[in-house]
C-alpha cells in the first residue's frame, strides 16, 4: 500500500520536483539529510536521483529483491523528499510517508504477496514478531508526530489559548487571506466555513477536539480498538481539514497512514500469499521483544 | 533485514526517540523546523488581527488594481513564492522580481489590460476574509515594474 502510494505520489510530482530543483540558488535553504550541501545540485542530477527513486519504490512496491531495493527506495524517498523540502518552506504533509517508508524498508516487508514470494523456494516462514513490530513501530511513529502537533499549539505563544477556537478561526482567515492575494483565489470562505461561522462554537469544539486527538495520541498505542477509534478520529480531522481549509493531506487522507492500526493484510486472499499473518500478539508497542510468547 | 529481537527493540525504541526528539525546538527562541523530523509548528503560530500579506498586484491604464498570481515569478508551490517575496521585500531585492513578472505579464493576453507590476505588502483584516470583503487596510509598495509589450 505504501509503495503504491509513494509511487503515484511521486510520478505525479516529477514536474514539481524538477522545476523546483532548477530554482534559483539564493531560494535553497537545505534541511536535514541535504543540509550539508551548500549549493543546490545540478538538476540533471536530481532528476537521475529522482528516476532512480522512482525505479526503487516501483521494485519496493513489488517486492522484487526487497533485501536491496527496500532500504534503496527508503533512503532515496527520504532524500527526495527532503531535497524537494529545501526550497524555502518545509512541509509538514510527507513526514510519515519518509517515516513509515524507512520501517517497511528494513522490514521483511515482501515474505507473503511479492515476487520474491513467489520466485522463492524456501518454505514460507512462520508466523513472527518479525511481521508484528515494523507495524507497530509505524503506529507509533505516527502518533509520536501528532503528539508533537500538540505540543507545538500549546507550546506556541497562545499556550492552551489555542484550545478557544480562536486561534483556529484566525489561522483559516489567515490562509484564505494568504491564498486570495498570492494565487488569486476567488473562492472565498468554504462551505464548511460558513457552516462554523454560523455556530461559533464549533470552532471551540473543533480546537478542543484537535489539542485532544493530538495530545492523547499515545494512547492508540495502548489498545488495538483504541488505536482504530483514534485512526478514524484523525482522519476525520484531516477532512475537516480539507474541507474548512483546502489544505490537502494527502498520504493521511489515502488512509495508508493508518492501516498498520487495522488487519488490512487479512483482505489479501489466501492463494495469492505465500508467509503467514503478522504475528501481532506477540508484539509490543514499539519492537515486539518484550512481549510473552504465545504458545 | 532484522532478525533478532533485540536488535528490533532497539531499533525501535531508538527511531521513536529520534522522531520525538524535536520536541526540544518548543523551548527554543528561534527554533529551525527541519524534514522529516519536525516540530510540527503549523497552526500554532499567533495571527494579529490585521494580516501583512507580501504579494503582487498589477495596475491598468486608468490605475486600477488587478491581483496578479505569484506564478509569474517561475516554478514552486504559493508558500514558498510567499517566503520568496517576503524575503525579497524585506531585504529590498524586489527589482528583479517584478521585472520578471512584467516579462511575463507581458506575453498573457489575460494581463493585456496591466501596464505596470507591483510588489506590495498589504495589510488585511481576518475578520472581513469571513464576509468576503477582504480589501487592503493598507499598502507599501516596495517595486515596480513597467510591462513592455512589442508590437505585433
Amino acid at each position: 500500500m505504501l509503495g503504491f502510494y509513494t509511487l503515484r505520489y511521486l510520478a505525479q510530482r516529477w514536474r514539481l520536483i524538477t522545476k523546483t530543483a532548477a530554482g534559483r540558488r539564493r531560494n535553497f535553504q537545505p534541511v536535514g539529510v541535504v543540509r550539508p550541501l551548500g549549493i543546490p545540485l545540478p538538476v540533471p542530477v536530481v532528476k537521475a536521483v529522482t528516476i532512480a527513486n522512482y525505479a526503487s519504490t516501483a521494485a519496493f512496491t513489488l517486492g522484487w529483491r526487497h533485501r536491496v531495493t527496500g532500504p534503496l527506495h527508503a533512503a532515496l524517498t527520504w532524500w527526495t523528499m527532503t531535497y524537494r523540502n529545501s526550497w524555502s518552506m518545509v512541509f509538514h504533509t510527507d513526514n510519515l510517508v519518509v517515516l513509515h517508508g524507512a520501517v517497511l524498508g528494513v522490514s521483511p516487508a515482501a515474505d507473503a504477496v511479492s515476487i520474491d514470494a513467489l520466485v522463492s523456494r524456501a518454505p514460507p516462514p512462520p508466523p513472527s514478531w518479525r511481521y508484528g513490530w515494523p507495524l507497530q513501530l509505524a503506529n507509533a511513529l505516527t502518533v509520536t508526530t501528532y503528539l508533537l502537533a500538540g505540543v507545538a499549539k500549546v507550546r506556541g505563544p497562545l499556550g492552551w489559548t489555542w484550545a478557544t477556537g480562536a486561534s483556529l478561526r484566525d489561522q483559516v482567515a489567515a490562509d484564505g487571506i494568504r491564498k486570495s492575494a498570492l494565487v488569486c483565489s476567488t473562492t472565498g470562505p468554504s462551505a464548511a466555513v460558513k457552516v462554523l461561522e454560523r455556530r461559533p462554537a464549533l470552532w471551540s469544539v473543533l480546537a478542543v477536539g484537535s489539542v485532544l486527538l493530538e495530545l492523547g495520541a499515545p494512547i492508540a498505542l495502548a489498545d488495538r480498538r483504541i488505536g482504530r477509534a483514534w485512526s478514524l478520529a484523525a482522519w476525520s480531522m484531516h477532512v475537516g481539514i480539507k474541507l474548512i481549509m483546502k489544505i490537502t493531506f494527502h498520504y493521511q487522507l489515502s488512509g495508508v497512514t493508518f492501516a498498520p492500526f487495522f488487519d488490512v493484510e487479512r483482505f489479501v486472499p489466501p492463494a495469492t500469499r505465500r508467509a503467514p499473518l503478522p504475528d501481532r500478539t506477540r508484539t509490543c508497542l514499539t519492537c515486539g521483544w518484550a512481549s510473552p510468547p504465545s504458545r | 533485514m532484522i532478525e533478532r529481537q533485540r536488535t528490533a527493540a532497539l531499533i525501535g525504541i531508538a527511531g521513536v526517540v529520534t522522531a520525538a526528539a524535536p520536541i526540544v525546538l518548543n523551548f527554543r527562541s528561534a527554533p529551525r523546523d527541519s524534514f522529516p523530523l519536525s516540530h510540527y509548528p503549523m497552526f500554532s503560530a499567533a495571527r494579529p488581527n490585521v494580516l501583512d500579506v507580501t504579494h503582487l498586484v498589477g495596475r491598468t491604464g486608468d490605475g486600477q488594481r488587478i491581483g496578479l498570481p505569484c506564478s509569474l515569478l517561475g516554478p514552486g508551490g504559493m508558500n514558498q513564492h510567499r517566503k520568496q517575496v517576503r524575503r525579497a521585500a524585506l531585504r529590498r531585492r524586489g527589482d528583479p522580481l517584478v521585472r520578471r513578472a512584467a516579462r511575463r505579464v507581458a506575453r498573457r493576453p489575460l494581463y493585456a489590460e496591466v501596464v505596470a507590476v507591483e510588489l506590495v505588502t498589504c495589510g488585511y483584516r481576518l475578520v472581513d476574509w469571513f464576509d468576503g470583503t477582504a480589501r487592503p487596510v493598507s499598502e507599501t509598495v516596495h517595486a515596480t515594474a513597467s510591462v513592455d509589450r512589442v508590437p505585433v
